[in-house]
């Protein structure tokens, strides 16, 4: 017991080493951390203010594409070849997302969601023609994600095709701030999967809405934001106009197969559904929505988002300056 | 048993030592709870909400009157909608020639606690509207406060317009010393505004040959008997022992302009050739006095008097000139 | 003098002087009010708030760089916080003393052996640092049982409100706290605990002694025993932290009391450098432990937000609240914010707000004595970790600097018209209006003219400036009240006129002698009412209104978290 009750100087010298270097280490790591200011403590990484361009090199008269018939499979797969098809945007090896109005755990036949057909087509081309890697799809839906898209007959649609489906899940929404927007500002946005992808494709159908007039192409990129973005609808033709400058893409694909004239844009029946037999796409989201209102008997003018997207450049309403290609595809379905 | 006596001896020092740590712990807690932390307090009364002009904020600073005196309350902050608190009577007067607010100081002498200055600190939002506020309260059997050039001292306070904003000292006392101090106190401030000149801007539009010191005067309406010609700021000349004036206003120069001849013409005014190259200038005799006038620039300007028209023009082409230099 | 009498003393001065500082949060000037602003001290020594929000913010706010300096000590010479200092140990001490006085030797040396038990703290820290630290989901939950926060909170919001409410001296109104009773029962359970085991929190609870236990390991002075030793477990009697010093000393438990010191007999027990083999320095801890605990802090936040109500991120708090993730990684629970209030209007949470938010501040406009005060930021200034940070008035205000920031908005209010009297009942009110301290007003009106019901009456004849009725069945000067109008219809011609009194059957309006030619057959009562609305836009949601709103309940307007600045 004896030699314990001294400790011996090389114990002592350790122990005074680990003494000496754990307090050592608190307080460098305290000054390391130290910090006065709070708000410098949190407001550190500044928000995303924004997707990248996916647009193409313009092409003169291959701006939009008008073709009429009643098979959406074919006037869709035309659409596209006229406006110098898909290959002209989509390269080899590149990804692709498709962003259709699924809005609502609907079936297709009521017109309330974009039509499967028209996903499966696409998928195809950019798998066969243009050699594309890997397809796509997302939106977020306002009824459940899931059961939007497999009532709207698109998930089966994608599995078919090959196209991967990416429900909006919590963690894929990062925080925007759109810069020179009033609205998405430090707003919650589905943000991932277009951030991952080379090429983004919008597909939607023309349809009534009671508080914008027409829900179309524009529209449609709605479904990107997350948070309590039922909000926005105090000032509907301003986030239309807002998501107009955060997503530029590809081309858009706006399906007037059949119209959607009242009730919208829900639908729900048959009799709201106006057969109009056109499948337009273009580069030019406004010229596309222009044209699509038309099939509403809606001029461009009555509808406010478009005139104020006209006059921040992001397009044009008059289509016609366009030179659009029309094309008539023959026979019945 | 020397091991329990060393150790108890230990003991006890080391008992002393935390004892006499707990002494000085409650003695710097006791010390820092008796001096009063006026910056965390006032940070939740509100005392010091800064002016988004830093300039602005420093004038009334603790030291404005040197050493001999302290700040007896922080800064009062006053607006146009609690100017009435502040200055009951006169506050239509601030209110009505561009006001954009008031702060308020009062110093105490630390030796002698009954005299004490507060110092009222306007800004009128332009030059102009500061002296205004400023000449028409001008007192007279005033002392001139150099090289301040809008400042006077009465025997009780001190009156100053400098840059954008008027000043005012009132003193607790007819006290020679306090007014020194007052007036030093004034010039601090106008070296801190515009160090080294204090002019108003409009008022360098008045040419300098033959002006009379001092005659710089702000007149709010009725000038020359006229109801159209208000906001004027005038001067006097001194040409072969007549007295000239001179006159601007920036408001509604165009019309007050055809309303100001109409005038005369109306009042048995009668049109003379004055063989002057300025645009749009016309003169009027009146009985006598003689008219010269033009609207040059977003100006309405003239000079007028009872005197030969050679003398006035010679005012008038000086002042037309400055006007038209802008 | 015996190490054990300064430590008394020093426990005795320390916990006073936290009773002290307590008491002297109170705004003013005085030396018996806030004054210096030191009275954050114990909460800026303890390394466990500073640690956890390090955890969940990645950074060491400056006031908490103080506990660092309890640290440094703690791994030079052990726990001496715990035996000295903290005043939650002191206590719990002093009731140990009381409730175990009359117990022999044999019973003590037995209540004061080393339990294997006593390893639960340490998960409980472990729990805690996990749930601090899980990245997404950071949230401080340490306050509910580390003793700096729960004493303070304790005194704070509890035992202080107790004592002076009936006399009022330190606030000239009651301070009422909604989740005081929850509050109680925590400080009994422990207080009470003593009974069963002396110091039962300590020993086993505290997640601050398990962090100082962890970081005693290599403290350079230590308990030893010497050869002397008889085997007498004497040393055992008294032992604050049950770490056996008969035995091999568990020095992650030993909390300095020197208690063992005083009891030996035989000077066998020394407080020196000597490295016994009889010294454990490390917690007994399972690994198995550990990674439960672990397991538990990591499933903690995703099991709490299950549960999260659904307003959980709709809660008011208090002006310089930092946005609500950012809070809940800061908030400890302390209560120091609802302590210095001036206008009580800060509340402790319930669960209502989710299990997490219990005991975080919220705003309670209907408590307290007017909404928060506009020309207040005291709470910013006070709160130990930022949590509600530091601004100045002018900042608040959107004044000077901040003019184009505009003033920090805590909420919005709302009225519910259902409630309103104006709106819901034809009463005249608008104490709401009058109340808004914003310039110009954020509650504005509209004038309407509601006919009275049941006061369509029928006209007997109408002379000058007074009306007689068919039947006299009117109470005298009901419509005197100046609120009240006559409608007199003539053709097409409208007249409302002010009524100045009636009797029983005849009414006099005022202005003079204009229907004398007028002869309706029955005039309309009408009731003047300004009906109010919010203007969001200057709305500050200070809850004045609400706070003021005569009707009961919650009242007629309600502040809501709508537009806070906090979230933007």
């Amino acid at each position: 017991m004896e030699n314990k009750d001294k400790i011996s100087r090389r114990d002592f010298l350790a122990r005074i080493a680990k003494a000496g270097i754990s307090a050592a280490a608190v307080c460098s790591t305290a000054k390391l951390l130290y910090e006065s200011d709070v708000q410098k403590m949190f407001s550190a990484t500044p928000p995303l203010t924004g997707f990248r361009d996916y647009s193409v090199p313009a092409v003169a008269g291959k701006t939009i594409s008008i073709v009429s018939g009643a098979d959406r499979t074919q006037t869709v797969r035309k659409a596209v070849e006229l406006l110098g098809g898909i290959d002209r945007f989509v390269k080899p090896g590149e990804t692709v997302l498709l962003k259709p109005n699924i809005g609502f755990a609907r079936p297709a036949r009521i017109g309330a969601t974009s039509h499967p057909d028209i996903i499966a087509e696409i998928t195809k081309l950019c798998y066969e023609q243009a050699k594309a890697r890997k397809i796509y799809i997302t939106d977020n839906p306002i009824n459940d994600p899931a059961s939007c898209f497999e009532l709207s007959g698109i998930a089966a649609a994608a599995a078919k095709s090959g196209a991967e489906i990416i429900l909006p899940r919590t963690n894929l929404f990062r925080s925007v701030s759109l810069k020179g927007a009033k609205l998405i500002q430090n707003w919650p946005v589905l943000y991932e999967p277009l951030a991952k992808v080379d090429k983004v494709i919008g597909i939607a159908a023309v349809k009534d809405h009671a508080r914008s007039g027409a829900s179309m192409t524009m529209k449609n990129w709605y479904g990107l934001l997350g948070g309590a973005r039922n909000n926005f609808h105090q000032d509907i033709n301003t986030i239309i106009v807002e998501l107009t400058m955060l997503v530029k893409p590809s081309f858009v694909i706006l399906d007037g197969t059949e119209t959607m004239v009242s009730n919208g844009p829900t639908g729900g029946s048959a009799s709201d559904l106006k057969r109009t037999d056109t499948m337009i796409a273009g580069c030019d989201q406004i010229a596309v929505d222009a044209f699509g209102a038309t099939l509403l008997d809606l001029t461009p003018a009555s509808l406010p988002y478009l005139q104020r997207a006209e006059q921040l450049n992001l397009g044009t309403t008059d289509y016609q300056s366009l030179k659009p290609v029309y094309a008539k595809i023959e026979g019945a379905i | 048993m020397p091991e329990t006596t060393k150790q108890s001896g230990l003991q006890t020092i080391i008992s002393y030592g935390v004892i006499l740590i707990i002494i000085g712990v409650a003695a710097v807690i006791g010390y820092k709870q008796m001096s009063f932390n006026k910056t965390a307090y006032d940070s939740y009364t509100g005392a010091t909400i800064k002016p988004a002009d830093d300039k602005k904020s420093q004038i009334l600073g603790d030291e404005l009157f040197g050493p001999d005196f302290s700040p007896a309350a922080p800064v009062e902050n006053y607006n146009s909608a609690n100017l009435y608190e502040k200055i009951d009577g006169k506050a239509d007067l601030y209110l009505n020639n561009g006001f954009v607010s008031l702060q308020c100081r009062r110093f105490v002498s630390k030796s002698a606690k009954d005299n004490w200055a507060e110092v009222y600190f306007y800004d009128m939002a332009e030059p102009q509207n500061g002296f205004a506020v400023y000449s028409m309260q001008k007192r007279s059997n005033s002392a001139p406060l150099s090289p301040v050039q809008f400042g006077y001292s009465v025997s009780d306070s001190v009156y100053a317009a400098i840059g954008k904003y008027y000043i005012e000292i009132s003193l607790s006392a007819d006290d020679e010393t306090l007014l020194n101090f007052a007036s030093a106190a004034a010039r601090k401030i106008a070296s801190i505004i515009s160090p080294g000149k204090t002019s108003i801007p409009l008022l360098d539009f008045f040419p300098i040959e033959n002006l009379v010191p001092d005659s710089f005067k702000f007149i709010p309406a009725d000038a020359f008997g006229c109801s159209e010609l208000v906001n004027i700021f005038s001067a006097e000349y001194k040409i072969n022992n007549n007295t000239i004036t001179a006159f601007i206003t920036v408001s509604n120069p165009a019309e007050t302009y055809k309303k100001y001849h109409r005038f005369l013409i109306d009042n048995g005014g009668e049109e003379l050739q004055h063989g002057l190259t300025i645009k749009d200038c016309n003169s009027v005799d009146l009985f006598g006095t003689i008219e010269l006038f033009s609207n040059p620039n977003g100006y309405f300007a003239g000079v007028r008097g009872p005197v030969p028209i050679e003398d006035l023009k010679q005012v008038a082409e000086k002042l037309f000139e400055n006007l038209s230099k802008k | 003098m015996k190490i054990t009498t300064a430590r008394r003393i020093s426990q005795i001065f320390f916990f006073t002087l936290f009773i002290w500082l307590c008491v002297v949060t109170t705004l003013g000037a005085k030396f018996t009010q806030l004054s210096g602003w030191l009275v954050n001290i114990f909460l800026h020594l303890d390394p466990l708030a500073a640690l956890a929000t390090v955890f969940s913010t990645h950074r060491l706010y400056a006031p908490l760089v103080w506990s660092v300096l309890i640290i440094v000590l703690t791994i030079v010479i052990g726990r001496f916080f715990c035996g000295f200092i903290c005043p939650f140990g002191a206590l719990h001490q002093f009731i140990s003393y009381l409730a175990h006085k009359n117990k022999t030797t044999k019973q003590l040396v037995e209540l004061h052996k080393y339990r294997k038990g006593q390893n639960i703290k340490y998960y409980i820290l472990i729990a805690f640092l996990v749930i601090a630290a899980l990245p997404g989901l950071q949230n401080i939950q340490t306050g509910l049982l580390d003793p700096i926060p729960l004493f303070t909170r304790t005194v704070n919001i509890l035992l202080l409100p107790i004592i002076d409410n009936p006399v009022n001296v330190l606030s000239a109104t009651d301070r009422l706290y909604k989740t005081a009773p929850l509050v109680l029962s925590v400080f009994l359970i422990f207080i009470l605990l003593n009974f069963v085991l002396p110091r039962f929190f300590c020993q086993f609870i505290c997640p601050l002694g398990a962090l100082f236990g962890i970081l005693n390991r290599t403290s350079i002075w230590r308990i030893n025993r010497n050869s002397k030793c008889t085997d007498c477990k004497l040393c055992n009697k008294n032992c604050q932290g049950s770490c056996q010093p008969s035995e091999t000393v568990k020095l992650s438990e030993c909390l300095l009391c020197f208690n063992c010191l005083d009891d030996c007999k035989f000077d066998a027990i020394d407080f020196n450098t000597a490295s016994s083999n009889a010294v454990q320095s490390e917690p007994d801890l399972s690994r198995r432990g550990v990674l439960a605990a672990a397991f538990t802090g990591l499933l903690a936040m995703p099991a709490f937000k299950l549960i999260a109500s659904p307003n959980s991120d709709g809660i008011i708090r208090p002006p310089g609240a930092l946005n609500e993730k950012e809070f809940a990684k800061r908030c400890i629970k302390c209560g120091q914010c609802m302590r210095l209030c001036p206008t009580n209007v800060i509340q402790p949470s319930g669960i209502e707000n989710g299990l997490t938010n219990l005991w975080t501040p919220t705003m309670n406009n209907r408590t307290g004595s007017s909404g928060c005060q506009l020309d207040c930021v005291a709470c910013g200034y006070i709160c130990p970790t930022a949590a509600i940070r530091p601004m100045t008035l002018a900042e608040k205000l959107g004044k000077g600097n901040f003019a184009d920031k505009g003033p920090v908005k805590i909420g919005t209010a709302c009225f519910d018209r259902a409630k309103c009297l104006p709106w819901a009942f034809n009463i005249p009110c608008i104490v709401c209006q009058e109340n808004c301290p914003v310039s110009p007003k954020a509650i504005y009106t509209r004038l309407v003219y509601a006919n009275v019901i049941d006061a369509t009456i029928k006209v007997k004849s109408i002379n000058r400036d007074t009306i007689y009725l068919d039947d006299g069945t009117l109470s005298p000067n009901r419509f005197a009240t100046g609120d009240y109008y006559c409608l007199i219809t003539s053709g097409l011609q409208n007249i409302r006129r002010k009524i100045v009194s009636n009797s029983s059957d005849a009414i006099t309006i005022s202005g003079e002698n204009i229907i004398d030619a007028v002869r309706p057959g029955s005039v309309q009562i009408q009731i003047e009412l300004q009906q109010p609305y919010v203007d969001p836009q200057k709305c500050i949601g200070c809850g004045i209104c609400q706070h003021e709103c005569p009707v009961s309940g919650s009242g007629a307007v309600i502040v809501t978290a709508l537009g806070q600045t906090r979230e933007k």
